[in-house]
């Protein structure tokens, strides 16, 4: 999970995310970081996650549990 | 001295459109497939057609200083001629614009423009493909020619190639025909991540007038382009993009 929340810091440029962040709380939260973060999963744990997907996506460990789920089943 | 036979260079055979080149090219054409993934190369040679030529050369095009020792040395090795090379190798990742770093950047390039270069220069000098390179083909895409957010690296190093393709035409013509293709949104691995989303999907099957292109309407094109058909056709940027390109509609 340190490796997602520091990418997630990077994309949004802050100095760290914690789990229990909310995500649209973010000054840099947009759709563009969106399609940066969603490129990382894709290619840091082989999950395609969707806008979709992220409407029910609120704080950072929720997208995190999605990954986990994904990645397992 | 003895005719070699010819061979053509396909890169990024490992998966989508460079495979279903290597595919489609396999019965009438000795290849050379190139990329990372050796099993996966494996792959594409066992779907190529049954009894075609077909060698493997690993490379890595995101160390672009390695690949003229290690192709030389390849081409010495099996003592060949390579006369054709279609780059089908490229690397995107969708990036903002404020996170762009030199690192990011030069990725991209090292992929999508340093590699395929290098290997042109090498196919034509006199050691060791005794110049024998006829035709080239460099697989660009739309986002050359206008844009999307997050691609700045990609739109650049792809129209870098496409810029470089027209001076290499007039330099090394007559011998040399050199083109490039900008694909749209064609049905591959590399589009998943927007394939795979039903809303980005449709929005984006929305703006073409024949829907998304499949791997076979290139490698057909490619098959033409590659043919004493298209002798006359060098230095062309040639788009195939089901009318994406062209479509202002509300």
């Amino acid at each position: 999970m340190e490796d997602y929340l520091n990418e997630l810091a990077r994309l949004l440029e802050v100095g760290d995310v914690k789990p229990e962040d909310e995500l649209r709380k973010f000054e840099l939260w947009d759709s563009l970081t969106v399609l940066a973060l969603l490129a990382f999963i894709d290619e840091k744990y082989s999950v395609l996650v969707s806008s979709l997907d992220m409407a029910d996506v609120e704080t950072a460990s929720d997208l995190y549990k999605l990954i986990e789920f994904r990645n397992l089943s | 001295m003895p005719i070699k036979e010819p061979w053509t260079l396909v890169s990024g055979a490992s998966s989508g459109i460079g495979r279903s080149i290597a595919m489609k090219l396999s019965g009438s054409n000795s290849l050379i497939l190139t990329g990372r993934n050796v099993d996966a190369l494996k792959e594409t040679k066992k779907q190529c057609k049954p009894g075609a030529d077909i060698k493997i050369w690993r490379a890595d095009f995101g160390q672009p200083s390695e690949i003229r020792s290690s192709l030389s040395d390849f081409i010495s090795h099996e003592d060949i001629e390579i006369t054709g090379f279609i780059n089908s190798a490229g690397f995107v990742k969708p990036e903002p614009v404020r996170l762009i770093s030199c690192e990011s950047s030069l990725l991209s390039t090292a992929i999508n423009y340093f590699s395929p270069l290098e290997i042109v220069s090498l196919l034509v000098s006199k050691n060791p493909n005794n110049r024998a390179l006829q035709k080239c083909i460099f697989i660009s895409s739309i986002w050359s020619i206008g844009g999307a957010p997050g691609h700045t690296n990609y739109s650049g190093s792809k129209a870098a190639l496409d810029g470089a393709m027209r001076s290499m035409a007039i330099e090394l013509a007559p011998k040399v025909r050199l083109n490039s293709l900008s694909l749209g949104a064609i049905n591959t691995p590399m589009a998943r991540q927007v394939l795979n989303d039903s809303d980005l999907a449709e929005k984006l099957i929305s703006k073409y007038p024949l829907g998304i292109g499949d791997v076979d309407d290139v490698a057909a094109f490619i098959e033409f382009l590659m043919s004493r058909g298209a002798r006359w056709i060098t230095g062309q940027n040639i788009v195939l993009d089901g009318g994406r390109s062209i479509n202002y509609s509300y």
